[in-house]
């Protein structure tokens, strides 16, 4: 992928991370897990995408990374959103839904002018 | 909340590093066990699960990334891995810090002294509008004079280009209210001299308009300086009232610390009283008072000089006598403005540069030394640049390496030379403070430190493009020996070089060669009087107590009784100024005997006033005709004795005794009497050992003029300290109230004369050796490191037959051909830099021949020295060592 596009997905990826880990805290294996499942297999995130983008979002302060006991008695890292990391998640969700509906528009444009 | 995290994670790499290695582990274990789950087997499970996960190095990098600090945590990587290489090689190191610094350090002084007396702004507001006004006269050699009071008021009525014009005189006065009265210095000024030149008012006020008229000019406003010095910064001092010339002044305010940078010790400010001839606006040239002025903004300096040069036409035309008009026209006086800082520096802003070249070169050779030491070391460290290189370093890894240790070595260098030039400076003031009056201390100033910022980042950029440049030409096989030499072509830029630093040191060499030798011969003038057994001081009369010219005669006749009477004084002698100084009363004459014209385009003598017994004391023969009298008083007709300098350049072969002249470009009026020649003594050089063929003299009779203050000259074998401690106590019983000042032995004023010259020559002294050291040093290295590379060679030489002598011979040839080639190299470039001296050197020529052999013999000396040891290690090779197989 070019340099232009990914950082496109970027944004996009941590806005989903930021949906995703609303739902429900997970470490980073399971993210990728359950963003492969949303997506319905269409997304699979590369994890030099993923890591980063977590650290990303903790520095930002959305996203808290806490040392837990996974089920089977593991240490895992887990992953949760902050209140602010929630309001965030609006707000991108908003800019995301008048972006797109936006560029619907644009591209179901006709040539003659509607009123 | 942003930048917290961010610090946070900068100090605990380590930590998180780990954490995420273990997080990163897990997530293998999770995806191993699904795949498991998923009916592979453990190791393909395994396999399988690494695949999916992508190359864990390079995500934890991209994790790093993210974190933020990765930049600056690999440059300070390479600054710890440089440090820890320059650790690892002392001698390199510590020879490159040594010759850096010690090469930064006088240029950093120097640059110190042309910022603080040439270059720094003058602390008043908008300086570079400020200008001085002048009188300058073409025929008395493009001389500046001083202006006058009638001029400034012309000025100040119609050269409408200026705003804010002042005068000012500089003026010593005795303060009382002291056991001892002592001598301070201060200034006579206009009244908005304070204001217009922009001096701030710390306590109290400035003076008014009023105050220069007489009776109430009685105020003063103290100089920062005096006020912190004499009254321990007192808030109260305000309304105090001290004595100064036996006057009381009252204290009405004190300035803010500024007009210390041009006048370094003045202590307080007057208002200069008005006296009569300053309204007579025939007085125009008297030269009394210094001119400061504003130019309004926008204004250029010629547009300036024509409108006052226009008002000098109005005079001329318009109230000028005819006399005047065609005194005034002989001189040639034409109106001169220029910049104010200017002009306080003109006389020393070429010394000053030339001393910054010598700098500049020592620096450069210095630079070479280190270049050459680089070279040999990245040659040896050519297998670990190879290995790098085949590992996959590339140009920029390899680049910012050097770079790192640049930085190291020359920061360092450069902390360590700004030391260096600390101490340079503070040796430079406590000298200065003794030779110079007036000079503020110099100090290491802001922008002296960012240009010397600036140089440093230079040579840093320099020297990590050496080894960089070198590793390039190079062609590193990571195969190659370590001990295969470094290759032709980087001997032989080694070798020009160190011709290069040797003609470099030579030119330096001859330079101070033909100072050290035109200093001896300044030392070998005879001064012509008995220097060392005089003894000077001179004594201030206050106008106040002593008014009319019988009452100053009187106490000067007291005077020299008294001083006649101490023990162990054998002759006594007045001169109204000092008596030996660098610049006398300059004057021009013309001689009554219209057909014994002096034949010279200018003729000028110094003046000196001085009493019968003057030349007695100071030793000084009678050639023709007779010495002063004690009663060629004012009654007489005027009298002068001139030197033979005088007889020598303007009337030679020809008796002068008799002979009647007058001061001044043309005949006396009818009231002003002839003065006639009565007698001719021995040249003295009382301006001082290099003044030997400078004006003649033409003493006058002390007791035809009347002065306030004055000098007495005792001749006497006596010690200094005895002699003086009994002369202010016969004068302190004539009057308490004299100051005696400026006591010291005539051998000390002439010593003090030669100040300049000898600090130049120091200066000048210091940079050759330097120069010489730097130069020897780096020939040594490069025949040094030149045998060590070609150890081999030696070897199978040796072995093929050749004896020890001509081994060594043959490193002293190659040695003694680089010192050949530098000499010859050398000498051209003095002949072409050694010209720039020729205004400094006396009685030696540019091309002396002794200099120039004494240098050429010292540098083929240390060339021999510096090659000995390298081709005595050559000769002493173990063949068997050099021939051994890797």
């Amino acid at each position: 992928m070019d340099k232009e596009k990914a950082e496109l997905l970027q944004g996009t990826l941590d806005m989903l991370i930021l949906k995703a880990l609303q739902l429900e805290p997970m470490h980073g294996f399971g993210l990728a897990q359950r963003l492969k499942q949303m997506s319905a297999d269409v997304f699979q995130v590369e994890m030099g995408s993923l890591y980063p983008a977590l650290v990303r979002l903790e520095k930002q302060g959305w996203v808290k990374g806490e040392w837990g006991v996974s089920d089977a008695n593991r240490r895992a890292r887990y992953y949760s959103v902050t209140a602010s990391g929630r309001k965030q998640l609006e707000e991108e969700k908003a800019e995301w839904e008048l972006l797109s509906r936006t560029i619907n528009l644009m591209l179901r444009a006709t040539g003659k002018q509607e009123t | 909340m942003k930048l917290l995290p961010r610090l946070r994670a900068l100090f605990r790499q380590e930590e998180l590093d780990a954490e995420m290695a273990e997080e990163m582990r897990q997530h293998l274990e999770l995806q191993a066990e699904r795949n498991r789950a998923a009916g592979m087997d453990p190791d393909e499970a395994r396999y399988a699960a690494e695949r999916q996960f992508g190359n864990v190095a390079s995500v934890q990098e991209r994790v790093r990334w993210q974190r933020g600090w990765t930049r600056l945590e690999l440059f300070a990587k390479e600054i710890g891995f440089a440090a820890r290489a320059l650790r690892r090689a002392p001698a390199f190191s510590l020879a490159v810090l040594t010759t850096l610094a010690l090469c930064l350090g006088p240029n950093v002084a120097i640059l110190s002294a042309l910022y603080t007396f040439v270059y720094k702004p003058l602390p008043f507001p908008h300086p570079d509008r400020l200008v001085s006004i002048t009188n300058v006269s073409d025929r008395l050699g493009g001389a500046k004079r001083p202006s006058s009071i009638p001029q400034y008021q012309d000025f100040v009525a119609h050269a409408d280009l200026f705003e804010g014009l002042v005068y000012f005189s500089s003026i010593t006065a005795t303060l009382g209210n002291v056991e001892e009265p002592v001598r301070i210095f201060g200034m006579n000024v206009s009244p908005n001299f304070l204001g217009a030149v922009g001096i701030p008012i710390l306590l109290g006020r400035g003076f008014r308009p009023d105050e220069i008229q007489p009776g109430r000019e009685r105020v003063l406003v103290l100089s920062h300086g005096a006020w912190l010095a004499r009254f321990r910064g007192d808030p109260q001092v305000v309304g105090r009232v001290i004595r100064l010339d036996d006057v009381p002044y009252s204290i009405v305010g004190v300035a803010a610390p500024s007009i210390e940078m041009l006048f370094n010790d003045v202590e307080f400010f007057r208002p200069r009283v008005q006296v009569p001839v300053d309204l007579d606006a025939r007085f125009r040239y008297s030269a009394s008072v210094r001119v400061l002025a504003r130019l309004k903004p926008g204004v250029p300096i010629a547009m300036a000089q024509e409108q006052l040069a226009i008002l000098e036409r109005n005079f001329l035309d318009s109230v000028a006598s005819p006399a005047d008009r065609a005194k005034i026209a002989a001189n040639h006086f034409h109106v001169d403005v220029a910049d104010a800082r200017r002009e306080m520096a003109a006389p020393l802003r070429a010394p000053l540069w030339m001393l910054q070249g010598g700098a500049l070169l020592v620096l450069l050779l210095g630079c070479v030394n280190v270049a050459s030491l680089l070279l040999a070391r990245t040659s040896a460290q050519r297998q670990e640049l190879a290995i790098r290189q085949a590992l996959g370093a590339g140009r920029g890894t390899l680049l910012r390496q050097m770079l790192a240790e640049s930085v190291l070595l020359m920061g360092t260098a450069g902390v360590v030379g700004l030391g260096v030039a600390l101490a340079m400076l503070r040796f430079m003031n406590a000298y200065l403070s003794l030779v110079v009056r007036h000079v503020p201390p110099m100090e290491l100033e802001t922008p002296v430190l960012f240009l010397v910022l600036g140089i440093v980042s230079v040579l840093v950029i320099v020297m990590a493009l050496v080894p960089f440049g070198f590793w390039r030409a190079a062609d590193l096989k990571p195969s190659e020996s370590p001990h295969a030499s470094m290759g032709r072509r980087g001997r032989r830029t080694i070798g020009i070089l160190s011709i290069g630093q040797l003609a470099l040191a030579l030119v330096l060499l001859v330079g101070a060669g033909l100072m050290l030798h035109s200093f001896a011969r300044v030392l070998a003038v005879r001064p012509g009087f008995d220097a060392a057994r005089v003894i000077q001081g001179r004594i201030y009369l206050p106008p106040a107590r002593f008014a009319s010219p019988p009452e100053l005669l009187g106490v000067q006749q007291r005077i020299m009784a008294a001083l006649g009477a101490v023990p162990g004084v054998d002759a006594v002698g007045l001169s109204a100024d000092f008596p030996v100084q660098e610049k006398f009363n300059t004057m021009p004459f013309v001689v009554h005997d219209a057909s014994a014209a002096t034949g010279q385009e200018r003729a000028f003598v110094y003046t000196s006033g001085v009493s019968a017994g003057y030349f007695a004391t100071m030793g000084i023969p009678l050639r023709d005709g007779r010495l002063f009298r004690e009663d060629d008083d004012m009654r007489k007709t005027p009298v002068a004795v001139v030197d033979e300098t005088f007889v020598r350049r303007f009337f030679p072969g020809r008796n002068v005794v008799g002979m009647e002249f007058a001061f001044g470009t043309s005949p006396p009026s009818a009231d002003r009497p002839w003065i006639r020649i009565v007698g001719v003594v021995a040249r003295a050089n009382l301006s001082g050992l290099e003044g030997r063929d400078g004006w003649p003299f033409v003493y006058l009779p002390f007791n035809q003029q009347a002065t306030t203050a004055f000098t007495f000259l005792v001749r006497t074998s006596r010690p200094e300290t005895d002699i003086v401690r009994e002369v202010r106590e016969r004068v302190r019983t004539i009057d308490a109230g004299l100051p005696v000042y400026g006591v010291g032995s005539l051998q000390g004023a002439l010593d003090y004369l030669l100040g300049n010259r000898r600090a130049l020559l120091v200066l000048i002294g210091l940079f050759a050796g330097l120069a010489l050291l730097l130069a020897a040093v780096g020939l040594f290295g490069v025949l040094n490191f030149d045998v060590a590379q070609r150890t081999r060679e030696i070897g199978i030489r040796g072995a093929l037959g050749a004896s020890r002598r001509q081994i060594l011979s043959l490193v002293l040839q190659q040695g003694l051909a680089k010192v050949a080639a530098g000499l010859v190299l050398g000498i051209a470039g003095a002949i072409l830099f050694t010209r720039l001296l020729s205004r400094m050197l006396f009685d030696v020529s540019a091309a002396d021949p002794l200099a120039y052999g004494g240098v050429v013999a010292l540098l083929f000396v240390v060339g021999l020295a510096a090659s000995w040891l390298p081709a005595r290690r050559a000769a002493k090779v173990d063949l068997v060592v050099a021939l051994r197989a890797e």
